[in-house]
């Protein structure tokens, strides 16, 4: 897979720093209009030219493990700006983070940076940093974007990544795979990952044993407690003076990802994941329902973007993948969004990415000043957005208030955009089966004619179809005109 | 630099192999002179703080190789507190 960067558009003048790019001081991502540019200080300048006479690299960025990156054109580049080199980025179509991952997601982005991390030893280069931050995707497929991380190797040195690697990657995968809980909100409270000394209580006894456990977490966690006055500069040299070297530094690599290919364990699904099968549609609701979706998202300008709201196992995320250029398919349980991960991955679709969230309590903004990792309403700018199935679980289930969720809908819509929308009656089982466990008369407003009103009063309502059952209606609005 | 010539400050502490502390007062001050003072000058500090444990785990689980190097480090270690202890007496 080969990408490269677009076209060049008009030249934009105004510069915005990327909130999530400020620990390295040698190199910052910046954007101007919707151009991603890096700025090189003298040093990493050296260190890109060095890279791009490299062979490993380039074939990264061929085979698109890399994000597509150039020297970015001077009439791109406002004048005044401090750096020695300025880089062009590739647009990632949606940013996400590792707490927005399932398990296979994290995995395959640990292998991923493994692999380029032995590409680059082998070569002569490592990286500064292990982070899981340091990955993005292109659907279903892992791409590492912190190209400032690349440095010339210096032989007889350790990862200085290899903490943060185990603490944004490693140490979450061990927490799901071999205890089957959930690693995402131990990741989305702390924006430097799980600490060994956080997780090591919870490894005591037999659990010791299994696999990675013993080394990367218990003897890394005391060594780190035991030198934790030890200046790493010591180290290094205490190390390279008894012989480490870089074939031994690309052994751990090995072992490392010899370790993540045997954390292969399916988290347990809840009952979302048999939803789909269990929801009691009947099959002239689902083709009719199909019908409208596509119809819906064909009726305006092709959509760049789609956001899958309820995902489940993503039926309407590739049906939505055929007629937009991205969609996102949200979902709130872990399993089902690494099942649905691994089946994407299977067909080879490369268009939508799966991510967990719980619409109810979605991703904050995380990280330095609650802006260094974005939250989800801040990334959410949808040309068109699927809300199929999930009203009543968020009006019923969560006791969000109608207007508020049709605010919420309209929110994450970017203006002239549709919402696709779906309204289960209160007379449906489902709906039926949600009321049965609140008090009687709670929920009085939950009515289709009150959602309409509000629809309305939010956009314009171009399509509507009430599904054979009755008991549905489906809804598309252009919102905010 | 022969390791007598510098006067350091040298407090004994016992503790297990592998989690000896390490053997100096003053942070900053050289640790030891087997050569790696020479090799200390292009070392360049990454932006990240590494963890110095974080380093030394990285030899050990990287094989038999890796085991004897650690083993190596720790021994240098202990030796150069033996040898340090007359200093720090006087």
């Amino acid at each position: 897979m080969t990408r490269s960067v677009p076209a060049m558009p008009p030249v934009p003048t105004r510069v915005r720093t990327e909130p999530a790019s400020f620990r390295d001081p040698a190199n910052r991502v910046f954007h101007v209009g919707d151009e991603v540019l890096r700025g090189l200080d003298a040093q990493a300048a050296e260190h890109w030219r060095a890279l791009t006479a490299s062979a490993f690299f380039p074939a990264l960025l061929a085979a698109g493990k890399v994000c597509a990156t150039e020297d970015a054109p001077p009439a791109l580049v406002p004048a005044g700006l401090p750096w020695a080199a300025v880089l062009r980025h590739e647009r990632i179509p949606f940013v996400s983070h590792p707490y927005e991952w399932s398990f296979a997601m994290l995995r395959d982005a640990a292998l991923l940076h493994t692999e380029i991390l032995g590409a680059a030893l082998a070569d002569g280069f490592t990286t500064k940093d292990g982070s899981a931050y340091n990955l993005q995707w292109h659907g279903v497929q892992p791409v590492f974007i912190d190209v400032g991380s690349f440095e010339p190797e210096r032989d007889g040195e350790p990862w200085a990544g290899y903490r943060q690697f185990c603490q944004t990657a490693l140490y979450p995968l061990l927490l799901t795979a071999h205890l089957g809980v959930h690693f995402q909100p131990w990741l989305r409270a702390q924006v430097d990952g799980i600490e060994a000394e956080q997780l090591r209580p919870l490894f005591g006894g037999t659990r010791r044993l299994r696999p990675g456990v013993l080394t990367h977490l218990h003897l890394h966690g005391a060594m780190q407690h035991r030198n934790a006055a030890a200046s790493t500069t010591d180290v290094r040299a205490q190390l390279r003076a008894a012989g480490f070297s870089r074939e031994l530094l690309l052994s751990t690599v090995r072992g490392i990802e010899k370790l993540l290919h045997r954390l292969d364990r399916r988290p347990t699904g809840s009952h979302w994941a048999d939803y789909q099968r269990t929801c009691g549609y009947s099959a002239q609701d689902r083709t009719a329902k199909e019908q409208f979706v596509a119809a819906a998202l064909t009726a305006g300008t092709r959509p760049r973007l789609v956001l899958d709201l309820g995902a489940n196992d993503g039926r309407y995320s590739r049906l939505a993948a055929a007629y937009a250029d991205y969609v996102v398919a949200v979902e709130q349980d872990p399993a089902v969004v690494d099942d649905l991960y691994r089946a994407l991955r299977a067909e080879g679709q490369q268009r939508v990415l799966p991510l967990v969230l719980d619409l109810a309590d979605p991703s904050p903004g995380g990280g330095w000043r609650g802006v260094e990792r974005a939250g989800f309403a801040e990334r959410a700018d949808a040309d068109a957005v699927l809300a199929l199935a999930v009203v009543h679980h968020l009006a019923i289930g969560r006791n969000v208030p109608l207007p508020e969720i049709v605010d919420w809908l309209a929110g994450l819509t970017a203006r002239g955009g549709a919402v696709v929308v779906e309204f289960v009656h209160p007379e449906d089982p489902m709906a039926r089966r949600l009321l049965a466990n609140k008090p009687e008369g709670f929920f009085s407003d939950y009515r289709r004619d009150a959602f309409e009103a509000l629809l309305a009063a939010r956009g314009r309502i171009t399509e509507r179809l009430e599904l054979p059952s009755g008991t549905r209606t489906l809804y598309r609005a252009v919102m905010g005109g | 630099m022969p390791a007598t010539a510098l006067t350091i400050s040298v407090r004994w502490q016992k503790s297990g192999f592998l989690g000896q502390k390490p053997h100096r007062c003053t942070p900053g001050t050289p640790v030891s002179t087997r050569g790696e003072d020479k090799e200390r000058s292009v070392i360049h500090l990454a932006y990240l703080d590494a963890g110095s444990g974080s380093l030394i785990v990285q030899a050990v689980v990287g094989g038999v190789a890796g085991v004897a190097v650690a083993a190596k480090l720790y021994w240098r270690r202990l030796v150069d507190r033996f040898r340090r202890q007359p200093t720090d007496q006087r």
